[in-house]
């Protein structure tokens, strides 16, 4: 993991500012407060993607993706280890995202709403794929286990089922991110979000 | 999850004074080596010795409510899923009626639940046990950006601090009149005024935090960055790493033997 984060470290270097690196630690925390906010809650969602989103809005993709990284290490290293391995899972969401909002996917809902879906699709299959082979079937941190095991009961099929319960659950809390990643970009206000605007390549400022 | 800060306590004991590099070796050896053994008795050896380390680094009675806190309800669902409906089931030792239980599918649960508890053990006795910083400051010596330590410290800083200012904005809007208990549509309701102040000011600290690390030669390039807090390796770390790579090595052969002596 370590070399990994050299490269992505060494990407950043090159590509981000200042400004960029210190948006990730706030991006973090704003990833922790959507878990806690589900812990209040008692939801068994994560909620945890919220700031990574709004980074991958502000900053672009591979910042998004380090923001992803570190979210889970951080997890690790204050609540459970058990949320190490699911790091390359918030990753590649925050790729995908950070890809589609370079695409201009993130300006309309429905362009939202196609990320959304895009989203969920990709943590649907790599977190199934790091539950079955890591974890044998049940990481045991949600309440959605007892689901996934009724559902084996019922269906006999391990990685059926794994991927079907991780489905409905991130349908709703993949919903549930974008939502308020959305409604916050639009709140942001525009002169903050043209100093990050100059750095992303390409990107025209706001809409 | 409710409480996330900085969970490191001082208790200067042996543990404690290893070099963390040492620490993340011994993750790696032990967890890797419990995964490359066959059966499940070496992982449940190697959980017994990591119970002596923690009662060694003074946090048994953490490090014990979370191995069993993690292991028990783990242990029975995989046993469950696993020990029913593993494709690999031939021999079956017991009838629960709907279902039958496979020897095969159980020890198959049991390796990845000794395997999984040995990277979880080793893992949270590193963590328990070393200073965040000083836990940087191994990695940035041993070749990590010091710009990616500083995410990682940043980010452990930040966390209890936006939790505070959380309930500042809390605080604030109840004094407005915001209703913040209640049923579960009134507290989803009531967090909405209270993410995005939080955010919003979070973001403009970030700013501000930019603005105030360029100003102290942050993004400088071509400088050799000093440390503040020094990791030296002693004795006692070679003797670990030594043990470590022994038992690696000695993993290793056993298990290319037995492989072998299938064939």
């Amino acid at each position: 993991m370590s070399e990994k984060k050299v490269t992505f470290t060494e990407r950043i270097k090159s590509q981000f500012s200042t400004k960029s690196l210190v948006l990730i630690p706030i991006a973090v925390g704003i990833n922790l407060i959507g878990g806690t906010l589900c812990s209040a809650l008692k939801l068994p969602l994560f909620l945890d993607m919220i700031g990574t989103v709004v980074v991958a809005c502000l900053s672009g993709v591979w910042v998004a993706a380090l923001c992803g990284l570190l979210t889970n290490v951080f997890l690790a290293m204050a609540a459970n280890p058990v949320y190490l391995p699911y790091s390359i899972v918030s990753i590649m969401c925050a790729v995908v995202t950070g890809c589609m909002v370079k695409a201009g996917f993130f300006k309309k809902v429905w362009g939202a709403v196609l990320t959304w879906l895009a989203c969920t699709f990709v943590n649907t299959v790599s977190a199934s794929v790091i539950t079955i082979f890591v974890y044998g079937g049940s990481a045991g941190v949600t309440g959605t286990s007892v689901l996934t095991a009724t559902l084996i009961a019922a269906t006999k099929n391990i990685a059926a089922s794994v991927l079907s319960t991780s489905m409905i659950e991130n349908l709703i809390d993949k919903g549930i991110t974008f939502l308020i990643a959305f409604v916050i970009i639009q709140k942001i206000p525009k002169r903050f979000l043209s100093q990050y605007a100059a750095d992303t390549d390409d990107e025209e400022d706001g809409d | 999850m409710a409480t996330i800060s900085n969970t490191f306590i001082p208790k200067n004991t042996v543990i404690e004074r290893l070099n963390p590099m040492t620490k993340i070796f011994a993750i790696f050896s032990l967890g890797l080596g419990t995964l490359i053994s066959p059966g499940p008795r070496l992982g449940l050896a190697v959980i017994a010795g990591l119970f002596g380390a923690a009662w060694l680094a003074g946090i048994l009675k953490d490090f014990a409510k979370i191995m069993f806190g993690f292991g028990i309800p783990v242990t029975a669902m995989l046993l469950f899923i696993q020990g029913c409906y593993h494709p690999g089931n031939v021999t079956f030792i017991a009838d629960l009626g709907f279902a039958k239980v496979g020897l095969e599918g159980v020890r198959y649960a049991l390796k990845i639940i000794s395997t999984l508890l040995v990277f979880l053990g080793t893992f949270y006795i590193m963590n328990k046990t070393t200073y965040p910083g000083k836990l940087v400051a191994a990695l940035t010596e041993s070749g990590m950006p010091p710009k990616a330590g500083y995410l990682v410290l940043a980010s452990l800083n930040v966390v209890p601090q936006m939790q505070r200012r959380m309930s500042v904005i809390r605080e604030a809007q109840e004094a407005r009149g915001v209703e913040t208990g209640g049923g579960i549509t009134a507290r989803i309701k009531a967090y909405i005024p209270l993410l995005g102040p939080v955010i919003m000011s979070s973001l403009t600290d970030a700013q501000e935090r930019g603005m105030t690390l360029e100003t102290r030669g942050f993004g400088i390039a071509g400088v050799k960055p000093t440390a503040y807090v020094e990791v030296c390796k002693t004795r006692t770390d070679r003797a670990v790493n030594i043990f470590l790579t022994a038992f690696f090595i000695a993993v290793v052969s056993a298990a290319v033997l037995t492989k072998l002596d299938f064939i």
